[in-house]
This record gives structure tokens, sequence and C-alpha cells, in this order.
């Protein structure tokens, strides 16, 4: 295991300082900081428009960064960019696949961008496919519906390997029997020392899973830490609703509406 | 759900489409797609008036002199070019249609009769179909100059150009539900409209050529001639000159009975138009996505060829996209339909127009003018492919952002894919105007597929950068789709401005007196094209990094 494959050592998994993200007056980052701690399950949580996307999408290179810094394993994500980015695995909001391949050749695609030789290819590709219940043989993208896009999009992520994992609302839109695998092979990937790095509305979920939570709100981180530490005797939904100043017994009604 | 009536839902639409574009423009995003909307408009309108004053200075003089047949020929000829102009370029150059819209319409309460209306009120609008407008009414003004009903050429005009509308609209639904491989009756249909069109008018034309003509002296000839006229004369072109000569001699009964006929091509245009419409839009599309069997086994044309590119001293980025370009543009409805149609075209134009040409023009010989003539139009063909290379795949570029490819050897593997492509085509071009006839000189040959060659690097360069600049969504699994008005209005005078040069070099053999002076200046051309393709990479790369933000934002979007 060199240090160019799995990251500098002892540096955190993700690290952030003072990370800004504006678009024009808007401000859709404020200063965050976040440590993540290596091989944990992280949720990062907020309600809609927070700037979770935003931030995953900073992270992964997707934004540019208005002022601040990132680093992942120890790489700075601007100025390492490459170097993090054979590091990490990303499901992106908008899935990044090409309608007009199948499958198997976008899981084929992506090892190819990572440089994997042909014979892991066929053997990662055909273990994730039978995994992901995607052996759909020659059907092309274009024609798979929402879930078989999303799990196809992890697979993706997946096929190279990588030390730390992206997940922006992974669960949305998966049905149940799925989902569960997707779960367990989650967690299996955190016992191997992967880092995986959520957001999901979910909050069930992320109770069940995440080993550690962090709440944006506004731009602005208002929790971080251990899910054990964050509230004793209180669900995780009703730490969220308190920090996002939400009321609970809040019922709008729409009088016209039969 | 309230049910609303057809003008508000006609007005909500018009106020739709406004909305949406007074919100891009508002937002910086839209201004210089409407610039470049405009300009290309201004420019389409100056060539059809342009065409329409030329027609003009051959028709009327004929007109004044009554040279009745001379009139019928070019009558028919126009008429004839416009339904072709209509039906068939479309198939080959990508327009800009108000599909968006007419998809999004379907989950509202409106009847797919009303939709189909309001998609044909559409297409009337588009530059498209306002382009052969001005020749057709040169025609209409010819017939009726001096004597005849002005507002009965007016009639013929008016069905001739909605049977345009209407048979183009036919032609390109049905072949996109052709080339999904889906229906076999409508596939039948298409092959039959095709047969029609193509197999009644061609002929026909001939045969208007030949009538009169000494060629057409012996027994034999002379009864082929008629036969192909009789065809041509029950079609749209033929009843439409004919209606016009009526309105020019007043002859109400002849003129009604040809009216009667074009008219009767509109409405079974619009018939077979709206059966199309109705099966592309509520037929397979409505089909839940991930449900039913495994498209390879539904769609018989669909067959994934499983085939490898592997080079080793070529870097796995450049391969891996060029592979998945190749495969994507391959099995895309745009792609298979270049494939398929640009030979055939070719073929015809090898066998009639290219075949035509026996005197040198400008330093180039009659087989250079050919040759030259077919790679540039293939070239032509293809444009819109290099424009906006990355836009087809909306989501998926993401992974040039996401991966740990580098982005020069990303954008050579996407310009690899396109230019193997490229050649499939003239391949299977040369192939074909070989089958017709056409015979070839080994020079001539090489000399033209460098040309092709320099042309493919070029155009690359400059799709590259346009690419960045100018991406808009596309959905390759349609023909009507848009692209950057922008974009494709500086590709084409970027073309236009390097042909001269690529001109010079082709005519150096006839300017110097050896043909192999042809070659040499080709392959130095070939030389410092490629040398400056190679150097534009890394910044076109930087510039496809700096504007990533722009492009992902651009491509994530529905509304255009």
């Amino acid at each position: 295991m060199s240090e160019n494959d799995h990251g500098v050592e002892d540096s955190p998994a993700i690290e952030t300082h003072d990370l800004v993200r504006s678009f024009d007056d808007f401000l859709a980052v404020d200063s965050i900081g976040l440590r993540v701690p290596r091989g944990c399950f992280f949720g990062f949580l907020g309600p809609n428009g927070a700037g979770k996307s935003t931030t995953i999408k900073m992270l992964t290179g997707l934004l540019r960064i208005t002022s601040g810094g990132a680093s992942i394993l120890g790489h700075d994500v601007e100025r390492d960019a490459r170097a993090v980015k054979r590091l990490i695995g990303v499901v992106p909001e908008d899935l990044p696949l090409f309608e007009g391949l199948t499958a198997a050749e976008n899981l084929a695609f992506v090892a190819r961008m990572h440089g994997l030789p042909r014979a892991q290819i066929a053997g990662r590709s055909g273990e994730l496919l039978e995994m992901m219940d995607l052996t759909a043989g020659k059907k092309l993208v274009a024609d798979f519906s929402h879930g078989m896009r999303k799990k196809l999009a992890l697979a993706c992520a997946l096929i190279p390997g990588p030390r730390v994992l992206f997940l922006d609302e992974p669960f949305e839109g998966i049905d149940a029997v799925a989902s569960r695998h997707i779960r367990a092979l989650l967690e299996d990937l955190t016992e191997r020392g992967v880092t995986v790095f959520l957001t999901s509305h979910i909050l069930e979920i992320v109770d069940r899973l995440c080993t550690h939570v962090a709440v944006i709100h506004r731009g602005k981180l208002v929790a971080q830490g251990a899910v054990a530490e964050m509230g004793i005797d209180r669900t995780l939904e009703e730490i969220f609703l308190d920090l996002v100043d939400a009321d609970p017994q809040d019922r709008p009604t729409l009088s016209w509406l039969a | 759900m309230s049910g609303g009536g057809t003008v508000s839902q006609v007005l909500a639409i018009v106020w739709l489409r406004r909305r949406l574009l007074m919100n891009r423009l508002r937002r910086g995003e839209g201004v210089w797609d409407l610039v470049g909307t405009i300009l290309l408009g201004v420019l389409w309108g100056v060539v059809a008036v342009g065409a329409a004053i030329g027609l003009g200075a051959v028709m009327l003089p004929a007109a004044r002199a009554g040279d009745e047949s001379l009139l019928f020929k070019l009558q028919v000829g126009v008429i004839a070019a416009a339904f072709f102009a209509g039906t068939v370029l479309p198939l080959l150059v990508e327009k800009e249609t108000g599909e968006v819209v007419t998809e999004r319409l379907l989950v509202f309460p409106l009847t797919p009769a009303r939709l189909f209306w309001i998609a044909q009120a559409a297409l009337a609008l588009s530059v498209d179909h306002l382009f052969y407008l001005p020749a057709l009414l040169v025609v209409a003004a010819a017939a009726v100059l001096g004597a005849g009903s002005v507002s009965a050429g007016l009639a013929v005009v008016l069905a001739v150009w909605l049977g345009v509308l209407a048979w183009g609209q036919a032609v390109q639904l049905g072949t996109e539900v052709l080339l999904r491989g889906r229906r076999s009756r409508e596939a039948l249909a298409v092959v039959v409209l095709v047969l029609i069109l193509a197999m009644g008018m061609g002929p026909g034309l001939v045969g208007e050529y030949l009538d009169h003509h000494p060629l057409a002296d012996g027994a034999v000839l002379r009864q082929g001639v008629t036969a192909a006229l009789a065809v041509g004369r029950s079609l749209a072109p033929w009843q439409a000159a004919s209606a016009l000569q009526a309105a020019r001699t007043g002859e109400t009964g002849t003129w009604l009975i040809n009216l009667g006929g074009t008219t009767l091509w509109l409405m079974a245009g619009l018939l077979v138009s709206r059966w199309f419409f109705l099966r592309f839009y509520l037929g397979d599309r409505g089909r839940a996505k991930g449900a039913g069997p495994d498209r390879a086994v539904v769609g018989k044309s669909f067959r994934p060829v499983e085939w490898r590119l592997e080079v080793g001293w070529i870097p796995p980025e450049t391969v891996a996209n060029a592979v998945k370009d190749l495969r994507i543009i391959l099995r895309s409805l745009t792609g298979r339909m270049l494939l398929i149609l640009t030979p055939a075209i070719m073929g015809f134009m090898g066998w009639s127009v290219l075949a035509d040409i026996t005197e040198p023009y400008r330093g180039l010989g009659p087989d250079q003018l050919r040759f030259y003539g077919m790679f540039f139009s293939i070239s032509l063909i293809t444009q819109g492919l290099n424009n906006n290379i990355l836009a087809f795949e909306r989501g998926g570029v993401q992974g040039y952002f996401l991966l740990p490819g580098r982005l020069p050897w990303v954008l050579l593997g996407k310009n690899l894919g396109l230019w193997i492509y490229q050649f499939l085509i003239l391949a299977i071009c040369l192939v074909a105007i070989l089958i017709v006839g056409t015979r070839i000189e080994g020079m001539i040959l090489v000399t033209g597929s460098l040309v092709f060659i320099v042309m493919a690097v070029y155009r690359a360069l400059i799709g590259n950068l346009l690419s960045c600049l100018f991406p808009v969504p596309r959905t390759m699994s349609s023909r009507r789709t848009r692209q950057s008005a922008m974009g494709n209005l500086l590709s084409f005078v970027a073309v236009f401005l390097f042909l001269p040069l690529v001109w010079l070099c082709a005519a150096l053999p006839s300017l110097l007196g050896d043909p192999k002076w042809g070659l040499w200046g080709v392959s130095i051309l070939l030389a410092v094209t490629l040398g400056l393709y190679f150097a534009s990479l890394g910044p076109v790369a930087a510039l496809l990094s700096e504007r990533r933000e722009r492009i992902l934002m651009a491509l994530s979007k529905g509304d255009k």
C-alpha cells in the first residue's frame, strides 16, 4: 500500500478549513470546517438548499472553491486534484452515466479511466453487476429506471476500489431489497477502512448507519461529531429538527384542497 | 382537473416559451444563442431571398417570352426541390423543433389532435420551413405574370408549402420510429413513403429532363420517359406546376383539378404525419423506463457489437473515450441515420449531379471537383457532431472531472472516435459511388482522402473549442434536438474561412503543372493542421476545466 495510493498517513479522510463557495451574491457554503476520521461512516445532513451538494461538489472537484481549503487523505483537492480523483469514488446528485452505453460498458469506461488492467475490469465488473442485480445484458442505460441508474452509479463509484466514497442521496428511489444490499455493502466497506461520506434525507438510515454526522444549515456548519455524543435520549430526527430551527408541531394545510 | 379552452392553452404555451427565453437572458445564459439565432436567421433570409431573386432572373424572362416548356420544367424543379429540402435534408442536418415543449405538454389536458396541430403550427413558423417560401412565391409570380390570377397562384403555393411541411414531419417521425426498430408497421410505411417520394420523383425529373431531348428518340427510351413522366405527373410537384400553368392560362377547371390533386397530397401528408405523431408520442415513449424485456430482444435492429480497441502506446483515457464515443454515436439515431442516408445520397449524387461536372473550375479538374465536392459534403453533413461533442453525455460529462483521466487525452479520444466514424461513412460512400459506376483515379483518391483528413482534424480543433464555449444538451435518441445557434454559425464561418487554403493546395497540380504537387501541398497542410491541433489540446483542456461549472450547469438543464 503506497502513500500515493492511500494518501498521506495519519491525516483525516476529509478535512476542510473555512471552506467557502459563493454564487455571485449568494453564499452557498459559509466557512465550514469539517473533519472526517478515516474509516468512519459520515452523515452530512441539512435541509433542502442548505449547501450539502455544493460541499460535495467542491470536495470532488466539480465546483471550484471560492476560498478556504480542503484535503482528502492529506491531498489538497485543488492543487493535487488528480491524486484525489484516484482515491475517491463519487455518486453525485446528477448521476454521471452515459445513456448510450450498457451497464457493463459504463463500468468498463470508468475502470479504464482509472487505468485498471482488462482482467481486473472483467472480474470486478461481473461481481458488481451481480451484486447490484444489474445483469440486464444489452439494455442501454437510457432504458434504465431511476433505481437501476442509482445502483449503476454506485457500482461505477466502487469499481476502482476507492478509499473515500462520496454519496449524494444514495438511497433515493431505491427499492427496499436493493437498499438493504447497499447498506450491508457500505457497512462492509467501512469495516475494511473505506470512509463513506453521505448525504441523505432519510434520517432513519443515517441514524442506523452513521458513526459520525455533521449538520449544515443555510451554508453554516451547526453541529459535528460522533452520533453517540450528539444527544442522549433523543432521536437523530429530533436533534436535526432542533438544529435547523424547524417546529415539529408545524402542520401546514391548504383550505381549498378537498 | 379542469379542461381549459384551446386559446388559453395555446396562450399558456406561448407565455411559457417567452418566459423561458426571458429568464435565460436575464441570467445571461442565452444571449449568445439569441445573437447566433438572429444572425443565422438573417443569413438564411439573405440566402433564401438571393436564391429567389436568381430564380426570378431566369423565370420571369421565360414567362414574358412565353417559353411554357422551360417555365413548366422550372416550376416542377423548384417545387420538387422544396419537397426534397423539406423532407430529406432535415434528416441529415440537425434542426431545432418544439419537441421539448411537445413532450412536456403530454401531461396536460390537451387532446392528441390538438397537440398535433400545435406542433404543426410551431414547425410552420420555423426558419427551415420559411426558407423556401420566397422561391415558391417567385414561381407563382412567374406563373401569373401579366395575365393569370394572383389568388389562384397563391392558393397553389399555400398548398405546396403546407404539403412540404406535412410530408417533412411524416418522413422525419417515420424514420425515427423506423430506426428505433420497434414497430414493423411504421417501418413498412416509411419504406413505402421513401419509395413514393424518391423513386417516383427521381425518375419523373429525369423523364422531364429527357422529354424532347434527342437522346430520347429511340423507341425503348421513349417508352421509359413516357412511363417516368406518367409516374411523376401524379406527384405533388407536377400537380402543383400544372395548377400554376392553368392559373396562368385561366383554365379554371384544370386549375381546380390540379389544385385538388396537390391538396390531396397535402391531406395525405397530414394524415400520415398525424399517424406517426400519435405513434411517436403516445406509443413506445409512454413505456415505463426499466420495464419490459431486454431492449436487444425487443428491438431487433439493436445489437451492441462487442469489440475492443487496445493499443498499448495510446493513453488509456484516450482509448476509453474513443471506444465509448464510437459506441454511442453508432447506437444513436443521429449516427445511424447519417451512416445510412449519407452513402445513399452520395450514391444518387454520384449518379446524377456529380456526373454532370465535365468542365474544370478554378484550377480543379472535373474528377477533383467531383470527389472533393463529395468529401466536403460529407464533412458538412457530419459537422453538427463536432460542434457539441460534450453535450450528448448530459450527466456523464461529470465523469471527465470526477475521474483521474487527463483532459487533453480525453479530448483526443473523443475526436478519435468521431474520426473513425467519419471515415466509416467516407468508406461506405466511396463504395456507393463505385457501385453506381463512377471511376476514381488513384492520385485523386489519395489526395482527396488527405483533404478529408485535413478537414476532419481542423473541424475537430474548432469543434473542441466551440464545445467548451457553447454546450447545449442534446438527445442522441432523437433527431429533433438542438445545438447552440452561435456555435453552429461560428463553426461554419471557421470552415468556410479555411476552405480557400484547402482549395489552393488541391489546385497546386494545375498551377505548377505536376499532379504530385497536389499531394505535397495537402500533406504539408495536414502536417500544419495536425501541429495546430495537438498544440491546441492543452489550452482547450484548460478551458474545459476552467469552464466546468458552466458546462455542467448548461448540460444538466432541460429548459432550452
